[in-house]
């Protein structure tokens, strides 16, 4: 059982919440739900909506069309973050590898904490807009 | 429901018959679309004093009903109504629209707000969505009363009052300038502490978290005094080079801080440019701590200070950090500290404090042990 400042620091090393401050945080580590997932469970089934965002926080997931492996993803990565902000069905699925701990963050949960605190909601998009800054 | 809105509207008494059992029998539906009909409706007649079917429909279960229903709410905008929107204003699924619905009662609203806030049983989270719809509102009264907490003892407060002074366009009268600079003042002797317990703490392993709450602390605490010249100088420039501090780009910071060298005044400006400049912690630690002498302390002693300061001296996450320090380094000279912890209003606070003691105290045992043989 971790102490909520432990899944606090733990939110805080995956990269979309790097930037947020921590007491905004201790919210997102109360509104997560703890997840253990045994080896071969699929977490995300492609063409299904998803509407969570989760952090890996133990074990480690494929990310796959298919057959065809695009990233294996371990702590503290995250994953359905585009889902939560903007539910559409995911390009790809995510199955567990190995007996794994996520954290999940529903994104009824996420769009109140980015309306309650700016600085969330200021964290979060910076992610995609570096992405995308990047990328051109 | 245009019907019953026309007979309400423009039909006088005979028309509030006509339509008020149909008006009734939506609002009393099992059906949670026919009640957020029902809501519309009432919105859409716009009567001040039709507000009383709006008050079962505040509290209804359905939040989507309630959510209908605080829209006509605002646009009602009957006194009568404050209590329930003040209430929806801690629920989670429901918050923003309470608060949207309170704007639209304008200046009306702040002494109901005021009286809230007062409350000894009003949250932190509820007293900063407060000062939001404050700055939101804006004018006189909201300045007023925003101005009686620019002091507040809560940082998180204040961190939340001054942004919607800053809404409300506010500028410190004559009369108020002492009292500004007073607490630009506090800031950056709150900052020099805070670069102080730094220097002690180190940046190890189990210091790392607190370190970075106090740094986070002194980026607020920089911001508030940001805020706070704003009040004073010209604000649209001041807000300017706030965005220029935040840029990565270290010409934009440079640009912003000759901006902020040039505004503030003489008697401020060694005090902000030491605050603001682009230096280490170290080097600002020793151009404030001359201002703002500080006594070095070692590790433990600091997490002490930490842990047994006032609720206004340190944040709930600063004191848990320090806590969960104090329980990972085995610190156990910081024991009496723990234990005068475990009472603390804050839950997070008790959580890690009744921790930090159940892994510190088998090693005090496991000392007073050794030391008896």
């Amino acid at each position: 059982m971790l102490l909520t400042i432990e899944k606090v620091l733990l939110v805080r090393s995956a990269g979309i919440f790097a930037e947020i401050p921590d007491e905004c945080l201790v919210e997102v580590a109360s509104a997560l739900e703890e997840l253990a997932v045994e080896p071969g469970t699929e977490i995300i089934k492609k063409g299904e909506l998803g509407t969570s965002l989760y952090i890996v926080v133990e074990g480690r997931v494929r990310v796959h069309d298919g057959d065809k492996v695009l990233a294996e993803l371990g702590p503290p990565e995250v994953f359905g973050e585009l889902s939560a902000l903007d539910p559409e069905p995911p390009m790809a699925s995510v199955t567990a590898l190995e007996p794994a701990h996520l954290f999940r963050i529903s994104q009824q949960a996420l769009l109140e904490l980015m309306s309650e605190q700016a600085a969330i909601m200021k964290g979060i998009i910076r992610v995609p807009c570096r992405r995308l800054r990047a990328k051109s | 429901m245009a019907a019953v809105t026309g007979l309400l509207r423009y039909a006088g008494i005979d028309g509030v018959f006509a339509a008020g059992w149909r008006l009734s029998s939506l609002m009393n539906s099992p059906d949670a679309a026919d009640r957020k009909a029902a809501a519309r409706v009432l919105g859409e007649t716009g009567i001040p004093t039709f507000y009383r079917p709006l008050l079962s429909l505040l509290c209804d279960r359905d939040m989507a009903v309630r959510r209908a229903a605080l829209a006509p709410a605002g646009k009602l905008a009957n006194p009568r109504l404050i209590p329930l929107l003040l209430a929806n204003l801690t629920s989670p699924e429901v918050r923003d629209h309470a608060a949207e619905a309170l704007v639209q009662f304008g200046e009306a609203v702040i002494p109901a707000l005021e009286k809230v806030w007062g409350q000894s049983d009003c949250s932190r989270p509820l007293r900063l969505r407060l000062a939001q719809v404050c700055g939101r509102v804006g004018g006189p009264k909201a300045i007023e009363m925003l101005l009686k907490h620019i002091d507040s003892r809560d940082r998180y407060a204040r961190n939340r009052v001054l942004p919607s002074l800053v809404l409300c366009h506010y500028r410190a009268a004559a009369e108020q300038v002492g009292r500004i600079k007073d607490r630009i003042l506090k800031e950056a002797e709150a900052v020099t502490w805070a670069l102080a317990a730094l220097a002690d703490l180190g940046c190890e392993e189990p210091v790392r978290p607190l370190s970075s709450a106090l740094s986070q602390e002194v980026k607020a605490a920089q911001e508030r005094v940001l805020y706070l010249l704003s009040f004073l100088h010209p604000a649209s420039a001041i807000l300017r080079a706030k965005s220029g501090l935040e840029s990565e780009a270290s010409e934009k910071r440079a640009e912003a801080l000759e901006m902020i060298d040039n505004l503030v005044s003489a008697d401020l400006k060694q005090v902000v440019c030491s605050l603001l400049d682009d230096v280490s912690p170290e080097d600002r630690l020793r151009t404030l701590g001359a201002r703002f002498p500080q006594q070095p302390m070692g590790r433990n002693a600091r997490l002490t200070e930490i842990i047994t300061q006032s609720p206004s001296a340190s944040t709930f996450w600063i004191k848990t950090c320090a806590l969960f320090a104090a329980g990972k380094a085995g610190a156990t000279e910081c024991c009496p500290a723990l234990e005068a912890a475990l009472p603390h209003p804050d839950p997070l606070v008790r959580e890690t404090a009744a921790w930090a003691l159940s892994v510190t105290r088998p090693q005090l045992k496991g000392l007073t042990h050794a030391a008896d043989h």
